[in-house]
């Protein structure tokens, strides 16, 4: 279980005169094998939320708490994956995918033959041995995932990892992270600020407001598990994406005017 | 009709451009050789060889040990200021390339140190150091240092923050981010740093040599002028220039060895 409560950010800008409030008492609990969506317009501050649960970033007051345990920086209970996926160019795949267990201090044979089958079970059986700069942008990806749940982590954190790919790889790279999660069902949380894929993925939706960045609403999905790929062809599946879409545009409004 | 057109090449493109480039090189020294002989021979006189005396004069020098040894004691200065630029710009470069503190402390004179003409500085440190050795090879260290030390710290900042950020979600002490991440991802820059700093050091090792310690190839330079013998002068030239390219090209290789996995055109 995650606990965040009372969570604040606040940056401070590098002359010192602006601070930027990036989270603004985010109170927010996720459940154990539970998919959590974090959608909100840039700057809410999702992304931010996302990294201090990783313990990568340090917050001001509340506490944040994952596993019963408070979060002081980076564990392998949680792995994360990143938008700009941040592959190794000068290491190949199997070492990429190794990286997380090479660390823990796994022997070679053992943490190379444990990437193999997590290569495979991405979908990029053969490309073992290939540099990243050989691979498309969702092959990199798919590199990416494979090496968070490498270290079989119980928390995957996923910073908009499928932002930086075009639509039909993007549909893709959803069914196959439904798939995986629902062969081994993990903690998710996930950044997107797209309503779709929020739809598609989550058990929860947590809609973010901008400037300071606060917790707006948190939206039951109504659908179950496992879930059709067809699950846009339902009628509630338009309703929430409406629903979603004239928050946002509120928001969007609101932050421009 | 096209089929026939077709079968007159005989020649892939790869054959093709092989051809050309080495035929554009052929031309360019026929071209060079050509003026120079031809203008050797009509305003030459005591300040100027033609082409044709340059290369005997050449074939000369290099059948002699005289320049051997004279490249040796150049070489010595170049060789120890280098290595001492290469040991001291690495580490240096990495620290200021990883504690911003260290690098607002350091910036201006490292700057300093990048756009002073050190020819300026030369007089100087002979009359601290006087004519032997170790000035020479302070002057090839100055060439060569700050641009090593500013290519080190450059690949460090320019490194993707992210892999920073993903080596310490996987839990990365700040040794394994140094072995796995910094390093590696700090080579190319290096490397570069290291080459370009060779080139400066070889320029180092020469403008001594020519300005105030007058040994090595530098004293058979000026003396060859000073006797009126232009032929000698270009002649230990051109064998200063085969040295540098052989230097570069060697450096060049090791190089593109380290950093095999960038895409050909980063390199």
């Amino acid at each position: 279980m995650i606990e965040i409560k009372d969570c604040s950010k606040v940056y401070g800008s590098l002359d010192g005169h602006q601070e930027v409030k990036a989270l603004d008492d985010v109170n927010l609990t996720v459940q154990d094998k539970e998919f959590i969506a974090l959608l909100g317009p840039s700057g809410c501050g999702k992304t931010t939320l996302l990294k201090i649960v990783a313990g990568l970033i340090q917050w001001n007051t509340g506490s944040v708490k994952v596993g019963g345990k408070d979060v002081v920086g980076p564990g392998p209970d949680r792995a994360v994956v990143f938008q700009n996926f941040a592959l190794m160019p000068w290491a190949d795949i199997k070492t990429n995918v190794a990286f997380g267990l090479e660390l823990q201090g796994m022997g070679k044979e053992e943490r190379e033959s444990k990437a193999i089958q997590l290569i495979d079970a991405v979908g990029l059986a053969g490309f073992a041995d290939h540099y990243p700069r050989h691979l498309s942008g969702g092959m990199q990806q798919r590199v990416g995932l494979a090496r968070a749940l490498a270290v079989n982590p119980q928390t995957l954190l996923m910073d908009e990892p499928f932002g930086a790919l075009d639509a039909q790889t993007r549909r893709l790279m959803q069914e196959d992270l439904l798939r995986l999660h629902q062969q081994e069902p993990k903690t998710v949380i996930f950044v997107t600020h797209a309503i779709e894929e929020a739809i598609r993925l989550a058990d929860r939706i947590v809609l973010m407001s901008a400037r300071p960045g606060r917790v707006q609403e948190i939206i039951d999905v109504p659908f179950g598990r496992p879930r059709s790929e067809q699950v846009d062809k339902e009628p509630a599946f338009g309703e929430l994406n409406d629903y979603l879409w004239d928050k946002l545009k509120m928001m969007q409004v609101l932050t421009t005017s | 009709m096209g089929l026939q057109t077709s079968t007159k090449t005989r020649f892939t493109p790869a054959q093709e451009d092989r051809f050309w480039r080495w035929g554009m090189q052929v031309a360019f020294f026929v071209v060079l050789f050509g003026v120079w002989e031809w203008f050797g021979r009509t305003r030459g006189g005591l300040l100027f060889a033609p082409f044709s005396e340059t290369f005997v004069a050449w074939i000369a020098l290099v059948s002699q040990p005289e320049i051997y040894e004279a490249l040796w004691l150049s070489n010595q200065a170049m060789l120890l200021g280098f290595a001492l630029a290469v040991f001291l710009g690495i580490p240096i470069g990495l620290l200021i390339g990883r504690l911003e503190k260290l690098e607002k402390f350091l910036d201006i004179y490292l700057n300093i140190l990048l756009v002073t003409p050190m020819s300026a500085l030369i007089p100087i440190i002979i009359v601290a150091l006087g004519i032997d050795l170790s000035s020479r090879v302070l002057v090839v260290f100055l060439f060569s240092f700050p641009i090593i030390t500013v290519n080190t710290r450059t690949g460090l900042k320019n490194l993707d923050p992210s892999l920073i950020e993903m080596a310490r979600s996987f839990g990365a002490t700040e040794l394994q981010l140094w072995r796995r991440i910094l390093l590696p991802g700090a080579t190319p820059a290096m490397m570069a740093g290291i080459r370009l700093g060779l080139g400066r050091a070889l320029s180092g090792m020469i403008v001594v040599e020519l300005l105030l310690v007058a040994v090595g190839v530098g004293a058979m330079i000026l003396n060859s002028m000073g006797f009126f013998k232009p032929e000698i002068t270009y002649s230990v030239i051109i064998v200063i220039i085969i040295e540098v390219m052989v230097v570069m090209g060697i450096a060049k290789r090791i190089e593109e060895r380290l950093v095999s996995w960038r895409p050909r055109g980063e390199r």
